[in-house]
């Protein structure tokens, strides 16, 4: 039976910096059946008191947001569908914890994908910083980059009013996808915020993706977030890697 | 690539953040003035601080590359003693003018000069940089009334969140109504005897607080408590 | 070449074992060889009864060629009874025969002449060794023969031997237990002492600081109490020693017989605390005896309750826990091997560190030949002997067997009793009621499980088959595991999970937050559908990764119930929201970490406030615990 190779991995690890709040990052992935997969990152802000709930409250509202309506956002791309639900989600939250809305901020990433027949359709969501990048057969390129405020560290963020402007839905078809997607703190070292490139290590994660089975690349993204990123931030980071290969590839 | 971690060469390198900070400082005859107790003149304290805050920093790993500092110094001129850069130079030796008078706007205005083509050069650069710092330090009366031109424009980058302001006044004939205006926020903090060791140290723990957090953030709370010991309010 | 009976059936006390008459070429040898020789010399072969056992228990179970084989024993034995040639002796609590016959050819070594036929080459080599033991001068001779075509042969072993267990890997000899070459076993009694028990006449209890002296006329100042239990205070005694001092009228007639009978042989086995000398008090009246002080922290007080193995224990994994269950066996079969049989095999008499290392307290309690072990735990103790008063009968080995299967158990699973089940009672009817909740994987059972609430499931999920074997073996079908049976499964389970077979990520957690993940292969083997869509998540209170169904996310979702937390963090968050509300307050989730902070290294010590509030959350979860044991 041809199947799809579906390749889903995700990392998160808390940060150097001194405060001791814990890991902000969250992380969550979901494998639709035989036919597709989501990965979403969020990265919790720091002048956030709950940033970490918010992030993991924002991750699991996008998974299953986007697991049901993919059809319908992938055809119909537009903020709504998809804020409603998080800004909904995040505000029950706030009322439990009792505290604001923006004690929740965070920003959010996620790339998903789904084989129809022959192609395979995508989407990407994505607001505040971090990076989002792509390959679809024909090399590895930028498809979102990190969004920033005024200080170039200040960034935008889920719960922010004005999120919807900011909130950059991309979606597409194609006859392959892979995304290697990251928070802040992995960008550091694999994105050059001066000229908007990739760093060649990114490629070459894209190249792991198609050829290390999934529970194997979970565990290789954690070692290079230990070993290599976590070393070169103070930030928390979070790596996530999102594969769906053609027929032509070996069925895993 | 069999054992699947990522090498040194396919990494980026980006720019650490940079907390610019501007020094203004008084240096204007009175400096010079021991006041009869017999100990260092105030501006050989002085040059002793910022050597001490040199060091301090350098000590640090991540403050050395994320310190950005300059120097200004005034008395009836603004002089530029140092350009915006690292800390790894050699730190200036900060001399008297030779005309008097202590023009204390135009000491202020220079710096935030110096700040504000810095800012545009990270900008440019696309280098991340933290609410810059404007630390002024005088220990008389302004002789002129250009502190009433700068002083709005200063409070209005403080009001933006765009700058942030440490005024500090030396001694006793210090008058730290003329450096409130500068500060709608912070108020002026006396200078107890001539511990600008003390106090230099206390910024160049603040600054490898402040680049230890994420930028952009409202400031790292600056440690408060580490201030009381120096000066008297 | 094989060996002329005629050397040996006039003057060896020939032994016989099951393998070699269930053994492929076996019956014309012992038919048509064995039996005429026998009857010129006049003698009788021995066989165990435990032999006759087994043999029984091989025609009614096992595959058609074991029953074969089972029933050529059977023919052979009938044959030599008949004809009075064979002599079946042996109790019927013999531990199992491999051990009767060491234990007699051990004990009457230096008596006569010895003729044991086995295929078996783990026993074969326990009596080379028994052989080759220099402690023991004989002039008697000792052979070790196996059987094949061609009649008796001295003892080699033949390629291609297989048994359930791999020889190489049970670990049967005496000498490779922790005990030291030379060791005399106890006796095996039949009947418990009897006499009434008298407590000792005691003019005073000594104290801290009062003085003590052995038979020797050493003499020593009791120092600070250790501990103390129901019977006595352990005091330390300086230098690596202690003493248990008992209290007034808790030393009786028997028990100080029964330090005699232990006294009278020194016993040296790592992990042990045997007596080594009686203390007397100043009047010269026995009071308690001397021992070598034991380190660590017991069993009961910190693997079975999950926050204080976490405070102990912070950096074990799966694989710490399946080591001091391999101690805690090697003890126990070295014990064995001595005929002590503990009765009371009691997490708080077991002390375990840091570095694995486990020591056994309270062995005054054991059960030495004819004194039997006067208390236990109805946790350890067999179904058919709930109810008896435990000081009136003599446990066997197999009542210890039990209580180690379900100690390892307790061990692997945290502090859970093998027995407790959703909806059941108290651990004394959970064990009569024989409902061992855990299954294996049976795509065609169905029906709701009564594995208890928790993360039990997930931990015998990540349990290798041949384990989760072992405990439904011992468990629901009443077979107990030796002592080296456990040993070769828990070094293989141990193995598996160092090299990475068991589940990549979760499979040396002590405490994993998922089912093992079954490769596809496994999948395909078992023919288990591929499981609804699952989602996986971070905790945001706890950090670790968490799996969750998608309906059950969206579920969630729709009632607007908090999906951002793993089930243990917000269990924990609801114990510690519901203890709040009782008392007033506003109840809002600290943002401190969990225990086990994998990623930083360099986490900076909670302020006080976090502290307190998961002590509160420890202390609950205590009591949680605490109440699903009662």
């Amino acid at each position: 039976m041809a199947s799809a190779s579906i390749r889903l991995a995700f990392a998160c690890v808390e940060g150097r910096s001194h405060r001791a709040k814990g890991c902000e990052d969250a992380g969550g992935m979901l494998r639709i059946g035989r036919r597709g997969g989501i990965i979403a990152l969020a990265d919790g802000a720091g002048s956030a008191a709950y940033a970490a709930s918010g992030a993991a409250t924002a991750v699991s509202v996008a998974l299953a947001v986007i697991a049901r309506n993919f059809a319908e956002i992938h055809a119909t791309p537009g903020p709504t569908l998809f804020l409603t639900p998080l800004v909904e989600a995040l505000t029950v939250k706030a009322a439990e914890l009792e505290c604001r809305l923006r004690d929740l901020a965070c920003t959010l990433l996620v790339a998903a994908a789904v084989r129809h027949g022959d192609t395979v359709q995508w989407l990407t969501a994505h607001i505040g910083d971090g990076v989002i990048a792509a390959d679809f057969g024909d090399g590895l390129a930028l498809l979102s980059p990190p969004e920033n405020g005024e200080f170039s560290s200040s960034t935008y963020f889920v719960t922010d009013v004005g999120a919807a402007d900011h909130f950059r839905l991309s979606v597409g078809i194609a006859r392959e996808a892979t995304f290697v997607v990251m928070t802040d703190g992995a960008a550091e070292s694999l994105f050059r915020r001066a000229d908007q490139t990739l760093a060649p290590a990114v490629t070459v994660m894209a190249k792991w993706a198609q050829d290390v089975p999934s529970r194997r690349l979970k565990s290789i993204l954690t070692k290079n977030l230990i070993e290599v990123i976590r070393p070169r931030t103070m930030d928390d980071a979070s790596l996530g890697l999102l594969r769906i290969g053609g027929y032509t590839d070996s069925v895993r | 690539m069999a054992d699947y971690i990522l090498r040194h060469q396919e990494l980026i390198e980006n720019p650490t953040a940079r907390v610019p900070i501007c020094l203004v400082l008084d240096a204007s005859a009175s400096m010079t003035d021991t006041r009869g107790h017999g100990g260092p003149r105030p501006i050989d304290a002085l040059n002793d601080g910022v050597r001490g805050f040199f060091d301090a920093i350098r000590a640090d790993e991540i403050a050395l590359y994320a310190a950005d500092v300059a120097i200004v110094s005034f008395a009836g001129k603004p002089r530029v003693e140092f350009e915006f850069g690292s800390v790894e130079r050699e730190p200036p030796l900060i001399a008297i003018h030779d005309y008097g008078g202590t023009s204390l706007g135009t000491g202020v205005e220079k710096g935030i000069e110096l700040l504000t083509f810095r800012k545009n050069q990270y900008k440019e650069t696309g280098v991340d940089y933290y609410q810059p710092w404007l630390v002024i330090m005088t220990d008389g009366e302004p002789t002129d009334e250009s502190h009433k031109r700068v002083a709005p424009e200063v409070c209005r980058l403080i009001g933006e969140k765009r700058l942030t302001i440490f005024p500090i006044g030396v001694g006793e004939g210090a008058r730290l109504s003329t450096l409130k205006e500068f500060s709608p926020r912070r108020d002026p903090l006396r200078l107890q005897g001539l511990h600008f060791g003390e106090f230099f140290e206390w910024l160049s723990k603040s600054v490898a607080t402040t680049s230890r957090s994420t930028p952009g953030e409202p400031t790292a709370k600056l440690d408060a408590e580490g201030i009381k010991g120096w000066a008297e309010l | 070449m094989p060996l002329d009976l005629a050397d040996f059936s006039g003057r060896h006390k020939i032994i016989v074992d099951t393998s070699s008459l269930m053994a492929d070429d076996a019956e014309p040898f012992f038919k048509d060889a064995l039996h005429p020789a026998l009857k010129q010399a006049g003698s009788k072969i021995v066989v165990p009864l435990g032999v006759v056992r087994e043999v029984e228990k091989h025609l009614t179970k096992g595959d058609a060629r074991k029953k074969a084989a089972a029933r050529q024993a059977e023919r052979i034995l009938a044959h030599l009874k008949n004809d009075g040639v064979a002599e079946i002796f042996g109790d019927t609590d013999d531990p199992f025969t491999d051990q009767t016959i060491l234990y007699v050819v051990q004990k009457y070594r230096t008596k006569c002449d010895f003729l044991v036929v086995t295929q078996d080459s783990g026993l074969a080599e326990s009596l080379v060794n028994i052989k080759d033991s220099a402690a023991v001068q004989s002039q008697k001779d000792l052979t070790i023969v196996r059987v094949d075509k061609n009649g008796i042969e001295h003892w080699r072993a033949p390629t291609g031997t297989v048994s359930v267990v791999p020889a190489k890997q049970r670990d049967r000899s005496p000498a490779s237990t922790a005990a030291k070459p030379g060791l005399h076993p106890f006796a095996l009694k039949a009947a418990p002492v009897t006499g009434r028990s008298v407590p000792q006449p005691i003019s005073t209890v000594p104290q801290e600081n009062d003085q003590v002296t052995t038979r020797t006329g050493h003499s020593y100042a009791l120092g600070t109490a250790i501990a103390q239990g129901g019977e006595g205070t352990i005091y330390g005694l300086g230098g690596n020693r202690v003493g248990k001092i008992y209290h007034a009228g808790a030393l009786t007639n028997r028990t100080l017989a029964k330090l005699d009978r232990m006294l009278s042989r020194p016993v040296d086995i790592a992990g042990v605390c045997w007596p080594q000398e009686m203390l007397f008090n100043q009047q010269g009246e026995p009071i308690g005896y001397l021992m070598r002080r034991a380190a660590g922290v017991p069993l009961d007080r910190s693997v079975f309750k999950k926050p204080l193995l976490i405070k102990h224990f912070p950096h074990w994994r799966r694989t710490d826990l399946v080591d001091v269950a391999l101690s805690v066996t090697r003890v126990v079969q070295a014990l064995h091997a001595i005929n002590v049989i503990l009765g009371d095999i009691n997490p708080l008499n077991i002390l375990v560190t840091e570095a694995k290392q486990v020591t056994f307290v309270d062995l005054d309690s054991a059960q030495i030949e004819e004194f039997p072990c006067p208390v236990g735990m109805i946790n350890f103790t067999r179904a058919k002997n709930h109810g008896r008063d435990y000081g009136s009968y003599l446990r066997c080995f197999d009542d210890d067997k039990f209580a180690l299967a379900c100690l390892i158990f307790m061990i692997l699973m945290p502090g859970k009793p093998p027995f407790s089940h959703a909806g059941g009672g108290d651990p004394g009817e959970n064990i009569r009621s024989r409902s061992f909740p855990y299954r294996l994987y049976d795509p065609n059972e169905r029906g709701k499980s009564s594995v208890p609430d928790g993360a039990w499931r997930f931990i015998w999920s990540h349990f290798s088959r041949q384990i989760k074997e072992s405990f439904c073996r011992c468990f629901k079908d009443d077979q107990l595991l030796e002592a080296s049976d456990w040993i070769a499964v828990l070094t293989r389970y141990r193995d598996s999970i160092a090299k990475g077979f068991m589940d990549q990520e979760q499979g040396n957690d002590i405490f994993p937050t998922r089912f093992r993940r079954l490769s596809d292969e496994e999948r395909e083997k078992f023919r288990i559908a591929k499981p609804e869509e699952t989602v996986d998540l971070t905790c945001s209170a706890c950090g670790k990764i968490y799996e969750m169904k998608l309906s059950k996310l969206e579920e969630r979702q729709h009632l607007n119930l908090p999906t951002d937390a793993c089930p243990d963090c917000r269990k924990a968050f609801s114990l510690l929201k519901q203890d709040r509300l009782a008392r007033g307050a506003v109840v809002r989730p600290t943002r401190s970490r969990g225990p086990a902070q994998q990623y930083s290294p360099n986490t900076v010590p909670p302020k006080r406030g976090r502290i307190i509030r998961w002590a509160v959350v420890a202390l609950l979860l205590l009591v949680v615990l605490g109440r699903c044991m009662h």
